[in-house]
């Protein structure tokens, strides 16, 4: 079940980025430019972001090899980490050894920041939390 | 150039400018690197980045053309005296406000640290560093003032994360720490605190990221969101103003500022840089049952009030006030309280934060 939950949340990530590229500028901005292969990867349980030429696509042509990956040590510490919302979650996965990064480490902090941005971009609280 | 010289020169790439004057590392911040890493840990950390670039053990050491292993040795000591950020195989420079108060407590390292107090005082006072530090080049500060609800009037509107106990309650995680106040500390060490006699030296409040980091290296001590409530009112009461980063969620610290000697309100109390800490969106109201004492006036940091008790009067500079209810804590007749007046906007999260400093900095962030 942990790793249905999974492999949804992360086919869910993808429809989000696709979605928010077409509708945020804040998004578009972050990927012009940018050729980026991210793997997510936590036993069996594996999805690959693509951005070629400033663009996001969920699947379409055969993907290159990854610029970058994170490596969970199991489905359960990536699901409960991914969705928990807050960043010391992470930290204290990678202290423990439950997760690690392969390839370029900043594209995986851009990428979570990007997501982060995203999900503020979909609940509005990039807008209503402070009405002034 | 040498590796330090390096290493200043990255952290300035950060989004938060380093000190570095028309492009030449500041001396004394240099001198300053030099206390807290070693020729070898220079030698590797020199292909390193400012927070947030993170780079995996084996990009670093392909970088320094290095083996993994020799890396990965150097960073653990390094991590040990806390004077690096690790994200499991990644690591990067400490972000500027860690880097920088090393010496002065968030260490358990034995640094030089009268000498490392000496020369924060030239790069960061004399050389015009706290510019950059409190706020970006258009302005922005990098930190906002929190007062608390029982220094507000009854009835008036509160935002969430605008009062202290709320923004320590609503957070989404029990990673709380007190751990030195390292302004105070370094003026203490420097013989140079005024507020000696006043305030004890105390302790900033570490949330989250920043608590789990000085937790891994030992330093501070873990509180509850009570126990950091209580902590808040404690020193609040002892006339210490409320800070926390200028974000509404994500915060990793609450601050309580004395306008002698933290290194953010010192832009509005003894250095020219009056947008240093963002006011609350409060600011003191006067009832008819004030007995024109003064005592408000005396406990301001920011010289925002002047009363006359001769004359009988009270003016409150609103551009000058921060919004902090200290004033109200010395009231004897209980006659000032908060009321409302919307003059800031905090950033709604950390990133929003740091990518306006990166823009306003000429910088990128993520």
């Amino acid at each position: 079940m942990t790793r249905l939950k999974l492999k949804f949340l992360l086919l869910a990530l993808a429809v989000a980025l696709k979605f928010s590229q077409s509708r945020y500028p804040g998004i578009r901005e972050r990927f012009k430019g940018k050729n980026r292969t991210i793997k997510i990867k936590a036993g069996k349980t594996e999805k690959t972001y693509t951005i070629r030429n400033g663009r996001f696509h969920l699947t379409a042509f055969r993907e290159p090899a990854c610029t970058s990956g994170l490596i969970w040590t199991d489905p359960g510490t990536a699901l409960a980490v991914m969705t928990s919302g807050y960043d010391g979650d992470m930290m204290k996965a990678f202290q423990n050894n439950q997760a690690r990064i392969q390839g370029d480490a900043m594209e995986i902090f851009w990428f979570f920041s990007t997501l982060k941005e995203i999900k503020d971009g979909l609940s509005g609280s990039l807008h209503k939390t402070w009405p002034v | 150039m040498s590796p330090h010289e390096t290493i200043a020169l990255n952290l300035n790439q950060a989004f938060r400018k380093a000190p570095v004057l028309n492009g030449n590392p500041s001396p004394a911040f240099v001198q300053y690197l030099e206390i807290i890493y070693t020729p070898e840990e220079a030698a590797i950390l020199q292909y390193m980045k400012g927070y947030p670039g993170f780079m995996t053990t084996r990009q670093i050491a392909g970088a320094a053309k290095a083996h993994e292993q020799e890396v990965k040795l150097v960073l653990s000591g390094t991590l040990k005296k806390n004077a690096i950020t690790q994200m499991g195989n990644a690591w990067c420079i400490p972000a500027m406000p860690l880097l920088l108060n090393l010496a002065a407590g968030l260490s358990n390292a034995k640094f030089d640290i009268q000498r490392a107090g000496k020369l924060h005082r030239e790069f960061f006072v004399a050389d015009k560093y706290y510019k950059h530090y409190q706020t970006s080049e258009a302005g922005t500060p990098s930190l906002r003032t929190i007062p608390i609800q029982k220094s507000i009037a009854p009835g008036e509107k509160i935002l969430s994360s605008e009062e202290a106990h709320e923004l320590i309650n609503n957070l989404n995680h029990e990673d709380l720490l007190l751990a030195p106040c390292p302004c105070r500390t370094r003026q203490e060490t420097l013989g140079a605190r005024q507020c000696k006699d006043k305030n004890p030296i105390g302790s900033c409040i570490f949330l989250g990221l920043s608590a789990l980091q000085l937790e891994s290296a030992g330093v501070g001590r873990r509180v509850t969101k009570k126990e950091a409530i209580d902590y808040f009112d404690e020193m609040h009461k002892k006339g210490l103003v409320g800070a926390t980063d200028n974000m509404a969620r994500d915060n990793v610290i609450i601050c309580l500022c004395c306008g002698c000697c933290c290194s953010h309100l010192g832009g509005r109390t003894r250095w020219d840089n009056p947008t240093a800490m963002a006011p609350a969106n409060f600011i003191p109201r006067r009832a008819d049952t004030c007995v024109h004492c003064g005592k408000c006036a005396r406990r301001c940091w920011v010289q925002a009030i002047t009363v006359s008790p001769k004359e009988k009067t009270f003016n409150l500079d609103p551009e000058k006030c921060l919004g902090c209810g200290v004033c109200t804590q010395f009231c004897p007749t209980e006659s000032l309280s908060l009321k409302r007046m919307d003059r800031t906007r905090p950033f709604p999260s950390q990133d929003s934060l740091y990518k306006t400093l990166a823009r306003e900095n000429n910088r990128t962030y993520l």
